[in-house]
This record gives C-alpha cells, sequence and structure tokens, in this order.
C-alpha cells in the first residue's frame, strides 16, 4: 500500500513538483540569499562626494581606503558616474566639515542609500564608515598610526563543527522540515480525504484487509513519501548543496526518522479531521507554513523573540531544526539528538492516537 | 453592446454570491497570507509609532585574565543602555563557556585570555577571541564585526593613555591599586588626556546620517508593511487561479457555457483584495495612502492577476495541470518578485528576470502606496500591469473561445 500511494502521489504532476522540483529551487534561492557573507570581506561600491575638499577630508577619505570599498571619489554629486554604473551608495561630505571639527562641534556624513541598494551591504558600509570615523578621529588627536598598528586584535572561529557553514546550512535542515510537513499535511491529509469522500476508503474496508491493516498501510503511504523526500533531501544536500550532514548518521538518521513519523502521523490526523480535500489541504498548508515559521525553518531561530523560540516547542518543527543542528551545527552525535527526537515520537504517538480513534471510512 | 456588457455584470454578481456563499474557500483562500502576514508580525513586527526592536546580542564572557579592565567588558550588560541590546552570561573557563552556549542558544563566546590587560597596558599585541555558535547564522557575525569595533575602542583608549598605561598595569598588578594618591594622580593626568581627545572621541564628534530612497519607506521601516504587499499579490494570484479552475470544473458539469463571455472570477478576486487590504489595516496597522491611488493599483492588480489565471487556464487541458503549473509560476513569480525578500538581493540577472513577473509591478506599486507614494510613483507601475493584463486577457479569450468553439471545452 506504501508503494501503491507513492505511485499515486507520482502520477499528478503537482506532487511531483511539490516532491522533487520545489523543495530544491527553494532551498537553492534561499541558500543564496542567506549565504552569510563575511561584511569584512565584501568589497562594495561606494562614491564619495567630498564638498568639503579640505586637508581632514581628504584623510577621512584614505581612512576609508583601508576599508574594502571600491572608492569613486568626486566634488559634487553630478561627477559621479550616472545610469548603471551609478553607485548605490553615496557619501558626502558636507561643506564646513573641517570648520566643524576645528570648532570641536558635532557634524554629520550623509550616506545615501539608493532604491536598489542591498541592506546587507549598506549595515557592513555603516560598520566601516564608522570604524574608518574613529581611526580618522584617534589620529587627529594622537597623530597618524595604521590599521595593522592596533594593539589589539580578535581572532574569530565557529566552534563545534568541522567545516564553516554557509548560508545552506540554515536552508537545506530548514526546508527539509518545512517540504516533508507540507506535503504530509497538504496532498498527504488531502488525498485521504478524498479517498473518503470517492468511497474508495469505503471499498478497501470491504477487502479482507482488518482495519488495523488498512490504517497502518495509509500510514505507509505517507512514511515512504517522506522517506523519498528525505533521502532526496539528504543525497542533493551532499551533491549539489555540498551540505556537511555531520559525523553521525546513526543520529542523523534517528531524528530524519522522528520527523517522518510524525509528519506521517499528522498527516493521517489530517485525513481523519477533514472532511473535504480542499479543506484538508490548505488547513494543512496554512498549519504547515505556521509551523515552519515558528520551528525556526525560515530564518535562523535567534532573530525570534526567547518566548516564540521557546512556544515554538510545542511544533514538532522546532524539535526537528534542534535535532538537526545538534548533528549538522554542532557536529554532535546519537546522545546530542536523543531528546529532540523523543519529542517527536511523543508526538507522532499522540497525532497518531488521535487519528485512529476519528478516522472513518465512509 | 450595453446589453452584452449587462450580462457580463449580472453573471460576475451571480459568480460573486455563489463565491461568498462557500465561506470556507474564500477564507481558505486567504488564510496563506495571512496566516504568513500574522506570524511575521508576531516574530518581527512591531506596535504602530514605536521602533522595530532589534533581537539582543547574547553573548557568553569567558574572562580569563579577572583584572578590573576586562571586568569592564564582563559586566557590560550593566549599564542601562548596553542592557537593552546585550545579554552577557559569565562563565569561569573556556569550555564551560561552549557549553553554556551550546545549551542556551547564545550567539557567541568571548575568551578574554590570561595577560591581556598586561599585553594590552604594556604596549605588546593584545588579542581576545570570539567563538560562534555554528547553529545561528545573523548574530554570530553581528559578535564578530561589534567585537572588531571593541577592539578597535581599545586600541584606540591604550593610544590616549599613552605612559600612563606603564603605570596602570603596575596598579594593577601591584599593591598600588590601593594608593590612593597614586590614584588621584593618574586620575588627574588620564583626565586631561580624556578631555582633550573626548570632544573628538566620547562619543565620536563625526555622525553618519543615513538617507534612503526605497520603494516600501525604508525611512522608518516596517517589515510588516514591506513584507504585506507581496503576500497580497501572492494571495491574490492563487485566489484567480482558484476561481479560473471553475471554467473545467465547470465543463465537467455542464454549466460552462454561463463563464465564457468573461473572465468572472475577478468578483472574487476583487472581494479578495478588499478583504486583504482591510485585514493589513485593521490587523497590521498598514497605513494604505491616499484613496484614489490605492484604488487604480488594486483594480490593476486585480484585472492582471484576473488576466493570468485567463491565460493559463487557456493553455492547460485538466485541473490538475492548472493546480500544478499555476502553483509553480505563482511560487516563481513571488520569490523572484520580492514576495519573500527584497528584490535588491537578487543578483543583477535575476533582478532583470524578475522585471517579466506579474508580483514585480504589483509589489512596486503596493509598496509604493504604503510609502506614502502618489500618481508619478506607480504610473510606470500602473501601465505595465494594465499592459500584462490586457494581454493575459486577450490571448487567454482568444485560446479559450477558440478551444470552445471545436468543441475542446
Amino acid at each position: 500500500m506504501g508503494i501503491h500511494e507513492l505511485r499515486l502521489a507520482m502520477r499528478d504532476p503537482g506532487s511531483i513538483f511539490w516532491i522533487l522540483v520545489a523543495p530544491f529551487l527553494w532551498v537553492f534561492f534561499f541558500g543564496f540569499i542567506n549565504r552569510p557573507d563575511d561584511p569584512t570581506q565584501v568589497r562594495i561600491g561606494l562614491g564619495v562626494v567630498n564638498e568639503d575638499g579640505s586637508a581632514v577630508a581628504a584623510r577621512l577619505v584614505s581612512h576609508l581606503r583601508w576599508e574594502k570599498f571600491e572608492l569613486v571619489v568626486a566634488e559634487s554629486a553630478g561627477d559621479l558616474p550616472a545610469g548603471e554604473r551609478a553607485p548605490s551608495r553615496t557619501l558626502t561630505i558636507p561643506k564646513g566639515f573641517h570648520e566643524a571639527l576645528e570648532r570641536h562641534e558635532k557634524i554629520d556624513v550623509i550616506l545615501h542609500e539608493g532604491e536598489n541598494a542591498n541592506p546587507d551591504a549598506t549595515f557592513a558600509v555603516q560598520l566601516a564608515l564608522h570604524r574608518a570615523i574613529v581611526r580618522l578621529l584617534a589620529d587627529e588627536s594622537f597623530g597618524p598610526s595604521r590599521p595593522e598598528d592596533d594593539l589589539v586584535r580578535v581572532t574569530s572561529s565557529y566552534a563545534g563543527r568541522r567545516a564553516i557553514p554557509s548560508g545552506n546550512a540554515q536552508t537545506v535542515p530548514g526546508n527539509l522540515v518545512m517540504f516533508v510537513l507540507l506535503v504530509a499535511l497538504s496532498s498527504g491529509s488531502a488525498h485521504i480525504a478524498h479517498e473518503r469522500k470517492s468511497r474508495i476508503l469505503s471499498r478497501l474496508a470491504a477487502s479482507p484487509l482488518s482495519r488495523t491493516e488498512l490504517i497502518l498501510g495509509k500510514l505507509a503511504g505517507r512514511v515512504v513519501t517522506s522517506v523519498v523526500q528525505v533521502t532526496l533531501f539528504v543525497l542533493l544536500g551532499l551533491t549539489l548543496f555540498h551540505m556537511d550532514w555531520g559525523s553521525s548518521p546513526l543520529g542523523l538518521a534517528l531524528v530524519l526518522t522522528s520527523l517522518v513519523a510524525c509528519a506521517a502521523a499528522l498527516s493521517l490526523l489530517g485525513g481523519a479531521l477533514f472532511a473535504s480535500p480542499d479543506a484538508a489541504a490548505g488547513v494543512g498548508v496554512t498549519l504547515s507554513l505556521v509551523m515552519s515559521a515558528l520551528g525556526g525553518c525560515w530564518w535562523p531561530a535567534e532573530v525570534m523573540p526567547p518566548w516564540i523560540r521557546t512556544a515554538g516547542h510545542v511544533f514538532p518543527t522546532a524539535w526537528a531544526m534542534d535535532g538537526l543542528h545538534q548533528i549538522v551545527s554542532w557536529g554532535g552525535g546519537l546522545r546530542d539528538v536523543l531528546i529532540p527526537s523523543a519529542a517527536l515520537l511523543a508526538m507522532a504517538l499522540a497525532a497518531g492516537a488521535v487519528a485512529v480513534r476519528r478516522l472513518r471510512f465512509d | 453592446m450595453r446589453r452584452r456588457v449587462r450580462t457580463i455584470l449580472l453573471l460576475t454578481l451571480k459568480d460573486l454570491r455563489r463565491r461568498l456563499a462557500d465561506r470556507l474557500a474564500l477564507a481558505l483562500n486567504l488564510a496563506i497570507p495571512l496566516a504568513i502576514a500574522g506570524t511575521m508580525a508576531l516574530v518581527f513586527g512591531s506596535r504602530p509609532g514605536e521602533e522595530p526592536q532589534a533581537p539582543k546580542l547574547r553573548l557568553v564572557v569567558a574572562d580569563l585574565d579577572g583584572t578590573p579592565a576586562t571586568g569592564i567588558i564582563t559586566g557590560a550588560s550593566q549599564n542601562q543602555e548596553a542592557a537593552k541590546h546585550l545579554d552577557v552570561s559569565v562563565a569561569a573557563t573556556r569550555e564551560e563557556g561552549l557549553s553554556h552556549m551550546r545549551d542556551e542558544h547564545f550567539a557567541a563566546l568571548v575568551v578574554i585570555p590570561k595577560g591581556f590587560s598586561d599585553a594590552m597596558l604594556s604596549g605588546r599585541q593584545a588579542t581576545f577571541e570570539v567563538v560562534k555558535n555554528p547553529a545561528e547564522s545573523v548574530m554570530p557575525l553581528v559578535a564578530e564585526q561589534g567585537a572588531g569595533i571593541a577592539a578597535l575602542y581599545l586600541s584606540t583608549g591604550r593610544r590616549l593613555l599613552g605612559d600612563d598605561s606603564k603605570t596602570l598595569a603596575a596598579m594593577l598588578q601591584g599593591d598600588d591599586w590601593q594608593d590612593s594618591a597614586a590614584i588621584a594622580a593618574l586620575a588627574t593626568t588620564m583626565y586631561a588626556r580624556v578631555h582633550g581627545a573626548g570632544n573628538w572621541l566620547f562619543p565620536p564628534i563625526i555622525g553618519v546620517k543615513t538617507e534612503q530612497k526605497a520603494a516600501g519607506g525604508t525611512n522608518g521601516f516596517n517589515f510588516i508593511a514591506w513584507m504585506y504587499p507581496g503576500l497580497i499579490v501572492m494571495g491574490l494570484l492563487y485566489v484567480a487561479l482558484m476561481q479560473m479552475r471553475d471554467l473545467l470544473r465547470e465543463r465537467r458539469s455542464g454549466t460552462l457555457r454561463r463563464q465564457l463571455v468573461a473572465p468572472v472570477s475577478v468578483a472574487a478576486v476583487a472581494v479578495s483584495m478588499v478583504l486583504l487590504l482591510a485585514a493589513g489595516a485593521l490587523a497590521f496597522h498598514i497605513d494604505w495612502g491616499a484613496p484614489l491611488p490605492l484604488l487604480a493599483t488594486a483594480a490593476a492588480i486585480v484585472f492582471t492577476t484576473t488576466g493570468f489565471a485567463a491565460l493559463l487556464y487557456s493553455l492547460v487541458t485538466t485541473e490538475r495541470q492548472g493546480e500544478a503549473f499555476g502553483g509553480i509560476l505563482v511560487m516563481v513569480m513571488s520569490l523572484l518578485g520580492g514576495s519573500f525578500v527584497p528584490p535588491q538581493v537578487l543578483p543583477g540577472w535575476l533582478q532583470s528576470i524578475s522585471r517579466f513577473t506579474v508580483s514585480h509591478w504589483a509589489h512596486d506599486a503596493l509598496r509604493w502606496i504604503v510609502a506614502g507614494g502618489g500618481w508619478s510613483d506607480i504610473a510606470q507601475d500602473l501601465l505595465v500591469l494594465a499592459v500584462l493584463g490586457a494581454t493575459f486577457i486577450g490571448i487567454g479569450w482568444a485560446g479559450l473561445s477558440r478551444r470552445y468553439a471545436r468543441g475542446a471545452l
């Protein structure tokens, strides 16, 4: 029955797309968008309009050159390149800059962000600008120095992992969890509702199969579909997205198996609760999107308020992400994923128990 | 002609009544954009008039040096202003710090090595370590950047101390820390230095004023107001597709003839648009600006999304194909057109492709409206939407009519 269910799903172009294509399109897109560029290593175009033209303004420009900018310096905005070559951001050192400094009065330089400027790059510009300003003011106070003369340095590294995490380290696990639940809760639930509506379930109930066998068969169908998705994610993650799935295949298998069990049980529950396939699919899509967002599949969990991060653990998505991060990000083992996996299996048991009670064949 | 328009209007109204009778279907059509917007409001939103709150930077500090100078760093979050942005936890060892970071989701561990203050005050190079949490993406980079700036300030502070740094180092190491006369003498010379540089550096006398120009009003950026228009367009595209799918269902049930005079599902799309705009204003406090530009934008979007659905269903032969390809196209258009991320973060070639999507122009118009833009800001968007809508409806209508004439519909 499990294989048959998968065969049925593979006949539907929509299912093929959502199982085989959409997840990887999504991973590619968001992996690209979320790649964590090191702001100190990115060269960003910056136009500088030096309206002041004084020696101290020139020194600020030379400090900016030490940062990783591709600078275009002009005396007025009109002298900067226009059209497609126009810089996305322009820094204006206003007239009267040096007089204000001589009088020890506060003065602002103006960073103008263009309509199509990348906000991440603007953040990097603001940091670099702040560094250049502090260096300039320190030099004006204590005499000239160079960045390599700085007495205090910082070394930086990632804990726990063998490889430096890339955007895919967040995007692949997040999308794996989301798409497994999305397909299970939408088309998986809708399929059961459709079979009941079109009396396929009642015909199956009249066959020599017992109720338990039928329910296990339906559950197997959901499990097989989810296993195919998970396997594809792991394999394509390895080959296409160069994912490091950690050093504990057993730990990874335990988390993913628990997730599959939970998704299958929730899918069965959706099919048991909704009479209409459209309603089952609609509620399933909505629920799985909300669970994915609050469980940390869409964005790094640290950007959420702490109470939402804690409350998100009422959903399987948060536990699945916790388990995957232990394996993928921290390089943890079987012992590190016992709690997340137990939570997922407990949810699977609870959902499965309700689904078995509520599932009607006619 | 008048009779035909009247017929179309009557059919449209009847179609609308039928849609509104099926409240669950309409609610489910609208649930996805509202659920996404609601979740985002919960996670990133702020009340109207309030500044959006950036997440706190959570750091574990392992101060292995343990001098009063490094104590300033470990006690940073005791400062009221710093406490708004920083959550600092102290660990006795590096291992304890790592374990703390892993178990309690801190963004980074800052390790101040033994001898750090002594090296710095003696004029030798001093290095501290930032260990980033690999399970997080954004805040560890913020921690790293913040540490870089802190290091720059410490280097600058060391220059400010000049030769007094040796006196200070000796005091920190020896018993002179108890000598009030020595402390007073040091404080006097340091005050003169700090006062001289302080006019420049503490805080920096040069500020940075950022001016932004972006559709969606990034001045006083409201994430939900930026995000919601994109979700509206995605939701409407799905509504239009689901309504147009009826064309094929009606063929099955034999009631198709009444559908063929026009893309009557425009009524359901229009109602959905009104409901989504109202939900945006009521639930997410979005200011939709001047009524006339909003009305024109809403009409253009309804027209174009309906046309898109008509075109798609003129090309497919089964409901399944329509659902599959419609879903794919809407998803791709939403990704490229800016429903989920600002188009500016896409590489140039993808930004060029996004200009061929309905979503791009619809988002741009709605975001200008939210940003308080007027007719001049949305004129180009409206023109493109109108041309796209007319083209889609023209081709869709011709295709459907031809198929109907040869009995294929």
